[in-house]
């Protein structure tokens, strides 16, 4: 069964013990919170996601979205409770003040999307992509735009949609052909086909404002010429009051793996109006605004997906009685003991635990380093927190995923059969998970993105807010005898970390292959050494802590850190000699050697 | 060789004139007319010689070059003529005002003085019209460019008259000791440069009027197409002066016979005219189709816009097609948007005009090639343009743009202008209708020729070794600056062990823009950025350090020949040699104190070194030192060889050429010269007051600093080069060897390194090409 409890102890840790409490005061100050009211909001969260939205997660899968006559209808239970959702306010939550938002720190916002993405993934991309969308209007667009469309947005009486991909175009959005004709009028008509729409419609809300990508007569071939416009599935009127229906519909919706009450869709514009977002021929620079807080939101999602598969699989691992201990019967007076017994159950577990704890504090501390932008006011501190999130976007993005998507397989595996049937919820976890590895920038292309833009990106300063962090770090501990068990091992990781980044960065400015083929071995190195840097630093708070520990919580963190440094951390060591071996293997390896076509003559034979 | 000459005119070319031949140590009369109503009767000259000291580029390879000027008027002082060998007149362009002072230099002038005009419009026939037999013989045009001391270019044109003696004279004069590269060119009209350039611009500038092309867009084109560095087309007009174009086109236009092309341009473009009204002639006056603009107190690039004649801040051109096809120049011709039609246009029409006129205008191809090549900073000249774009090619897109095909494009017939064959590089002759060996002057040795016909002994991707006969090897840089990264240290290190076995000298020097920009920091800065600064330390400088000890306690000896730039690490290695054989317009000096580090590849050590040997300073070792912190912390760089004399870079036993074309000779004259007997030189020991000296020097870094003269970074720098300098922990008891202050250097570095703020200023050069101050 899906098993759920808000992970409050562990996200409450990290405000309060592990978050830079200096730099969470700067935050707050700026928000005029209080770190009480952070405690509130996360039960308050807790309590809704656990009642409102766990509940019909199971249901919402199987009875997934319906199509008919252009209309989409989201599974029961849905409507209502988005109207709870948007009733109490969750949407606006992180959104800013001005526009009806309550400018809520985003950290907190990762930590309530995390328990809405567990109890709910489907759900969860409708406010999501909302939030997405007010963020790239708020960015770039027009007063007029804002002031008319922002305040709806902000309580989710208006939804948002991400309009990219088209039949030929997706990584490659310079391939986009979907046409905006300038009205003379301020205003443009858009015709084109946009498929792979989430929540491109449903019946949540009375108005979806699309953002559109487009080109315009004579823009500039590719990417350069593409420009980002809203186009509303209603066009309000001046006062933001609902006026005539836009020459917009949805086409159809793909009947897909997962996240099925999520509905995909294929949107038709056929002369909509719209207007340009930003200006013109910067389409991608106000799109990324979008697809940067969509790729954070993504490596949040599988965070929660990561979270509910590890309930799920401990749930199963104690209540599952099969065979005994190989030390004796644990549970003399049962049939058997519980499976959670044996070390490869445990170990399942284990790896589900460290990874899901330790990512967690990797997305927050990113987190507080987006907010810390936004509020930060000395020039490179403020350069130093956009940086690290610059960097760590990509990573979280596909790490995250990847460890989401793992995590629910583990679940699985720790379900046995019982696991591959429907009843039990965990395999619907693959299916909603795995989508996370390819949307909103493949895995493989958030590799390139690291390694191909990031690591560049002025001469490798965005390494510095990194590297420089976490080299500080060490130096600082090395004699901390408490962290023996973890010190000694991030440095060897970090140290081949360093390494393995200026060999990719040299051999990769002469041949980009060389760059890009060692991409995912590289993101996924920098990402288990950065979950390290994370695990000693819980690890370091939890041996102060441990003597006022009635909960045992600090002694735990300890020991599920030693773990992760001494049973994941090593695959650094691996993924180092791959990556030192080059791309020659996938470069000179003949594209015809895959054919398997091809036929033996045995001139010899004898 | 002259020892004096004398320059009458002293406008912009005669006073720029005049400062180039005191460049070359020449005296020089200068003499203009009397200023009316000025006291001072040489008040023209003497105005137009302070001004040489203001102007950029510096005329001057060194300020005090101007006390060889002797400024007089042509009224009182025209006799001085005679004190020397060679008069140059360069006065207003007007055929009449040019045949009164003729008549009096004719009066008095010595049966042996050469005469010669700076015009560029008037052909010979026409000055020497009506001159006796004296001032004919002695008569040529010497036509320099504009800046004299830069621009390579000299057209000479002599008559049948002339005394083949001084004819000769003149032109070696001029090429080995101004550095010129002369051509020989016919009386035609505008010579070969003008006569060809001129019609280039005016058909560029039109025909992007008529495409509607923004400046920006025809310049980056024109670029692109001629490969013409930093200038396109306006951009050149705005160089070389919009206010030239109505006279040379003028002159042209009367003198051309009908059929010449130049008649199609019917008239200056209407922007032109009303340019010319308002006196915006480009960077000699207030702006052309560029001028600076202040937006928010700081200089921006202004242009103008072709239509509404309004300037606003200019934006990089952005043409797609030109990206498209950023490696396959025909690609982008055959594109057929506005953007390579309007290239092809200016492309086929200039290249055509050359073809049809060529056997007219010049003796050969390689003539004009040089031309364009030498007076216009193209890559490739017309032929050999057209070779690379592919002359089958260029005949079909020639003919399909319905044009005839010139005849000389025809008569190479499948072939190319220039080709290899037997070893030896050869160009098409159109008097012969063959190919003949392109033959150097006697003095000239190009490397550029060598890799026509000869391979590398070995190459890696950014480095060469070379074999140039008579055992003499040549260590090329090739990288993007020639900048020096630990593979081409490692390439330097083993061709040094090469060298030492098997060959008998090395050279270093290469033919790129520059000849070194330093070390390649973004190796270094990543490392930093990444916190292995100590491996900047153990990786980079013990290999660069290692290397230059090796070069310079080698058993043969070096000879370097920088060119241009020499910064950083490429300062460095010209300090690590035997022999500096260096052009006159070299720039070099240890810049990294800008960057926020210090010289550690031995740059330190070796001004020691130097500054300590130097019987100039006083005696005691605080002299050498202050001198070498001086330099180092000021990150000073020469403006010229001679400057690197006077900064300490260059030693007095170091050689100046002024020709770029003879550089590589004279290195290897000397570096034969250097071969017999050659001995390593000694290894040097120092003896450094240590703690004093450093306390020293920190008390001027601290004036500094509270003064406002430098920034708390740079003091912060200006700290690590003074440990390095006063040699640290040691003091005066203590001998102390070349290992020791290379150590230094190393531990400064790492230090540095860690500092933010110098990772800043590396990363600010590497993003923008320019210093940070922070």
């Amino acid at each position: 069964m899906q098993v759920f409890n808000s992970p409050l102890n562990d996200m409450k840790f990290l405000l309060k013990d592990f978050l830079n409490s200096e730099h969470l005061e700067l935050i707050l100050e700026n928000n005029d919170f209080e770190i009480s009211d952070l405690n509130l909001v996360l039960e308050q969260a807790s309590g809704f996601c656990e009642n409102n939205l766990l509940p019909i997660n199971q249901s919402g899968d199987s009875e997934g979205c319906k199509f008919e006559n252009g209309q989409v209808s989201t599974p029961s239970g849905f409507k209502e409770a988005y109207k709870e959702f948007i009733g109490n306010g969750w949407l606006g939550m992180t959104l800013a003040k001005e526009y009806g938002g309550q400018g809520l720190p985003g950290v907190l916002g990762t930590f309530v999307n995390e328990i809405v993405s567990s109890s709910n993934m489907s759900f969860g991309n409708f406010p999501g992509l909302t939030t997405n969308a007010f963020e790239a209007i708020e960015k770039s667009g027009s007063d007029k735009l804002k002031n008319l469309y922002l305040p709806k947005l902000a309580t989710g009486e208006w939804t948002g949609t991400m309009n990219l991909t088209e039949p030929q175009c997706g990584t490659d959005l310079g391939l986009c052909k979907t046409m905006a004709q300038p009205q003379g009028n301020g205003s443009y008509k858009i015709t084109g086909t946009k498929i792979f729409i989430t929540a491109g419609e449903h019946d949540l809300s009375e108005n979806i404002i699309h953002l559109v990508l487009a080109r315009t007569p004579n823009a500039p071939i590719g990417v350069k010429g593409i420009s980002l416009f809203l186009v509303p599935k209603i066009i309000p009127k001046s006062d933001g009051k609902l006026g005539k229906k836009n020459n917009l519909e949805c086409g159809s919706i793909e009947d897909k793996m997962g996240i099925k009450a999520s509905p995909t869709c294929v949107m038709h514009y056929n002369e909509a109006k719209g207007w340009l977002v930003g200006e013109l021929y910067k389409g991608m620079d106000a799109m990324f605004v979008m697809m940067n807080g969509a790729r954070l939101m993504v490596g949040v999602q599988s965070l929660g997906m990561a979270e509910v598969a590890y309930q799920s699989a401990l749930y199963y691992a104690r209540d599952r009685l099969q065979g005994r201990s190989l030390h004796g019967a644990k549970n003399p007076k049962k049939p058997a003991d519980p499976i959670i017994v044996h070390p490869d159950v445990k170990k399942n577990l284990l790896k589900l635990k460290s990874l899901t704890e330790g990512v967690r504090g990797l997305v927050a501390l990113t987190a507080l380093q987006l907010d810390l932008a936004r509020v930060e006011k000395d020039k490179f501190k403020k350069q130093m927190a956009e940086d690290w999130v610059a960097l760590l976007t990509p990573i979280i993005k596909a790490y995250g995923s990847d460890i989401g998507s793992e995590a629910a397989n583990l679940a699985v595996q720790i379900y046995g059969g019982h696991g591959y049937i429907k009843e039990h919820g965990v395999e619907q976890l693959v299916r909603d998970a795995r989508i996370t590895q390819l949307y909103e920038g493949t895995n493989g292309i958030q590799a390139l993105d690291l390694v191909g833009r990031k690591l560049p990106m002025h001469n490798g300063r965005l390494l510095r807010s990194f590297f420089h962090v976490v080299k500080g770090y060490i130096e600082k501990n090395t004699s901390n005898s408490n962290l023996s068990d973890f010190i000694p091992a991030l440095m060897k990781s970090f140290g081949r970390l360093q390494q393995v980044t200026t060999v990719i960065a040299s051999k990769g400015l002469s041949d980009p292959d060389e760059g890009a083929g060692p991409a995912t071995d590289y993101l996924k190195m920098f990402a288990l050494t950065a979950v390290a840097y994370v695990w000693t630093r819980f690890a370091e708070i939890s041996y102060k802590k441990q003597n006022d520990d009635p909960t045992g919580f600090y002694k735990a963190k300890i020991e599920t850190g030693k773990f992760y440094m001494n049973k994941l951390l090593p695959e650094t060591g691996y993924l180092m000699s791959s990556i030192m071996s080059g791309a020659k293997i996938y470069t000179e390896y003949n594209e015809a050697y895959f054919d398997t076509s091809f036929s033996y003559e045995f001139n010899e034979w004898n | 060789m002259f020892k004096s000459v004398t320059v009458i005119g002293a406008g912009l070319m005669g006073s720029g004139i005049a400062a180039h031949l005191t460049n070359a140590g020449i005296k020089v009369n200068l003499l203009d007319v009397i200023a009316e109503g000025n006291d001072n009767p040489n008040y023209i000259a003497d105005s137009a010689v302070s001004t040489l000291t203001k102007i950029t580029p510096n005329p001057l390879t060194l300020r005090s070059n101007i006390n060889l000027i002797q400024t007089g008027n042509i009224q009182n002082d025209l006799h001085l003529i005679n004190e020397s060998e060679w008069v140059i007149e360069a006065i207003i362009e007007d055929l009449d005002i040019k045949k009164q002072l003729y008549n009096q230099i004719e009066t008095i002038m010595r049966e042996d003085l050469i005469v010669s005009s700076n015009t560029s419009t008037i052909p010979l026939c026409k000055l020497v019209e009506g001159r006796i037999r004296k001032f004919k013989r002695n008569f040529f045009i010497t036509h320099f460019f504009n800046p004299p001391r830069y621009l390579k270019l000299l057209e000479i044109v002599s008559s049948e008259d002339v005394n083949p003696d001084f004819r000769n004279r003149i032109i070696d004069f001029c090429d080995a000791n101004l550095g010129k590269s002369v051509i020989e060119c016919k009386d035609t009209p505008g010579f070969i440069a003008n006569r060809i350039a001129v019609f280039w611009m005016l058909n560029a500038a039109v025909e992007a009027i008529n495409s509607n092309l923004s400046v920006e867009e025809a310049d980056q084109i024109i670029m692109r197409i001629f490969n013409t560095p930093k200038t396109g087309v306006f951009g050149l007009i705005d160089l070389v002066g919009l206010d030239i174009v109505p006279p040379v086109l003028e002159s042209l236009l009367n003198v051309l016979p009908k059929y010449d092309e130049y008649h199609e341009i019917q008239e200056l473009p209407e922007i032109f005219r009303y340019m010319l009204d308002q006196k915006m002639f480009g960077r000699k006056s207030n702006g052309g189709f560029y001028k600076l603009g202040k937006v928010d107190g700081k200089n921006r690039k202004h242009s103008i816009n072709l239509n509404s004649r309004k300037y606003s801040v200019s934006n990089k051109a952005n043409i797609d097609t030109l990206k498209l096809y950023k490696k396959d120049i025909n690609a982008f011709l055959d594109c057929n948007d506005r953007f390579s039609n309007y290239a092809w246009s200016v492309l086929s029409r200039t290249l055509c005009y050359v073809l049809i006129h060529a056997e007219e205008i010049s003796e050969d191809i390689i003539t004009i090639d040089k031309v364009m090549r030498d007076g216009f900073g193209l890559k490739q000249g017309p032929f050999e343009m057209i070779d690379t774009l592919g002359v089958e090619w260029f005949k079909k897109k020639i003919e399909a743009s319905n044009k005839a095909i010139p005849k000389l494009l025809n008569s190479i017939g499948e072939g190319t202008f220039y080709k290899v064959e037997n070893d030896q590089y050869k160009y098409f002759d159109f008097h012969k209708d063959s190919y003949v060996e392109v033959k150097r002057q006697e003095g000239i040795l190009l490397l550029s020729d060598i890799k026509k016909t000869k391979k590398p002994i070995r190459q890696i991707s950014t480095a060469c070794l070379w074999d140039i006969g008579d055992g003499i090897t040549i260590f090329e840089v090739r990288s993007k600056g020639n900048s020096l990264d630990l593979n081409t240290m490692e390439f330097l290190n083993k061709s040094i062990d090469l060298v030492s076995s098997s060959y008998r000298a090395m050279i270093v020097y290469n033919e790129g823009e520059i000849f070194s920009a330093g070390a390649n920091l973004g190796e270094a800065l990543f490392l930093g950025n990444v916190g292995l600064e100590a491996e900047v330390s153990s990786k980079i400088l013990r290999k660069g350090q290692h290397v230059y000890q090796k070069l310079k306690f080698a058993n043969f000896p070096v000879v370097a020949a920088p060119a241009n730039l020499a910064l950083g690490g490429g300062c460095e290695l010209i300090l690590h040699s035997d022999h500096v054989q260096a052009h006159i317009e070299t720039y070099m000096g240890l810049t990294e104190a800008a960057l926020g580090i210090c010289p550690a590849w031995g740059g330190c050590k070796e001004m020691l070194t130097r500054f300590s040997s130097d019987k100039k300073l006083p005696n005691g070792p605080m002299p050498s030192i202050i001198k070498a912190f001086e330099t180092i912390g000021m990150a000073k760089t020469s403006t010229s060889a001679h400057e690197a004399k006077e900064l300490g870079y260059l030693t007095d036993d170091d050689c100046i050429t002024m020709n770029r074309d003879r550089l590589l000779y004279d290195a290897k004259v000397k570096a034969i010269e250097l071969i017999p007997d050659y001995k390593p030189p000694k290894k040097n020991t120092y003896r450094l007051p240590g703690k004093t000296a450093f306390a020293a020097m920190k008390l001027s870094i601290n004036s500094m600093l509270s003064s406002g003269q430098i920034s708390s970074h740079d003091q912060v720098v200006g700290e690590q080069i003074a440990v390095i300098l006063s040699g640290g922990e040691t003091d005066i008891t203590q001998e102390v060897d070349e290992e020791y202050i290379l150590k230094l250097e190393r531990e400064s570095i790492e230090k540095l390194y860690k500092e933010n703020l110098t990772l800043e200023r590396l990363e600010h050069l590497l993003e923008t090409g320019k210093i940070l101050r922070n």
